[in-house]
């Protein structure tokens, strides 16, 4: 990951903080009922339609296999060129600046566009790569 | 552009939903003879009485059925994050009664469950 200092969105989900290069967070929403697609893994809860796109919702905590907190009531969009994803969020934590060059969390899956731990003043986060994540999960993981 | 679909088969397995495009599906049968079962694509289980698809030369069975025939009918893009769900059999997703469909193509639906069906 690039070093210097960047403005990143901090937020929950389940036990885990995560965090997104502030300008890709588009908006943080209620989350509506949601519509579930098929062929979809357990990270992927279901859709909802938001100003006329429909957007996919990702619990990134299933995604990585982290212990799984219900209690969401919000998710985070997250924008990038290629589309966009909502992020199931448990609290909103704030913008905090992230330093430093930090290595990838691992070398295959999910955790490898994720980069940490950063510290931030909630405590330790996984700085979330948008674009490749993506990616990523349009190869149907 | 916006894309459109020409009429839809509503589609119920357990507690999930899927449109089917009309210009897939050859006809709707009684859920009857050698039957493919989606369930794994949804993770549901089908109900004891039924419907089915016919299309491709296969029936796939589902719970229930409701044709909704209005000519183009708008199709909302499918999220770059789930086109590869189900073999890309997922087309998009229509708006109906302020409810999302998922829009997926039986033919490739079909295709897709022979091969995770395949050992």
């Amino acid at each position: 990951m690039a070093d210097g200092p960047k403005g990143h969105l901090v937020f929950a989900c389940g036990s885990g903080l995560y965090a997104v290069p502030a300008e890709r967070a588009s908006e943080v929403v209620n989350l509506p009922p949601l519509t579930r697609v098929p062929g979809a893994g357990p990270h992927l809860l279901g859709v909802f339609a938001h100003r006329g796109e429909v957007l996919p919702v990702i619990d990134l905590a299933r995604l990585i296999g982290k212990p799984v907190d219900e209690t969401f009531r919000r998710v985070v969009l997250v924008r990038v060129p290629k589309g966009v994803m909502a992020f199931t969020a448990t609290r909103v934590v704030g913008v905090s600046v992230l330093e430093g060059a930090l290595p990838r969390l691992g070398e295959q899956g999910a955790l490898a566009f994720m980069h940490g731990p950063a510290r931030v003043p909630a405590g330790e986060c996984a700085a979330i790569e948008p674009e490749g994540l993506l990616e990523f999960l349009a190869r149907g993981r | 552009m916006t894309a459109a679909v020409d009429g839809v088969v509503l589609c119920r397995v357990g507690g999930a939903r899927f449109a089917a495009p009309c210009d897939e599906v050859d006809a709707i049968a009684d859920a009857e003879g050698e039957l493919v079962d989606p369930s794994v694509a949804f993770g549901e289980v089908l109900a004891p009485v039924g419907r089915a698809l016919q299309a491709a030369g296969q029936l796939l069975r589902v719970d229930s059925v409701d044709v909704v025939a209005s000519p183009g009918l708008s199709v909302l893009p499918t999220p770059l994050a789930l086109a590869g769900l189900v073999g890309g059999a997922l087309l998009g997703f229509v708006e109906l009664s302020g409810q999302l469909w998922p829009l997926v193509s039986v033919r490739g639906l079909l295709e897709w469950l022979s091969t995770e069906a395949a050992p």
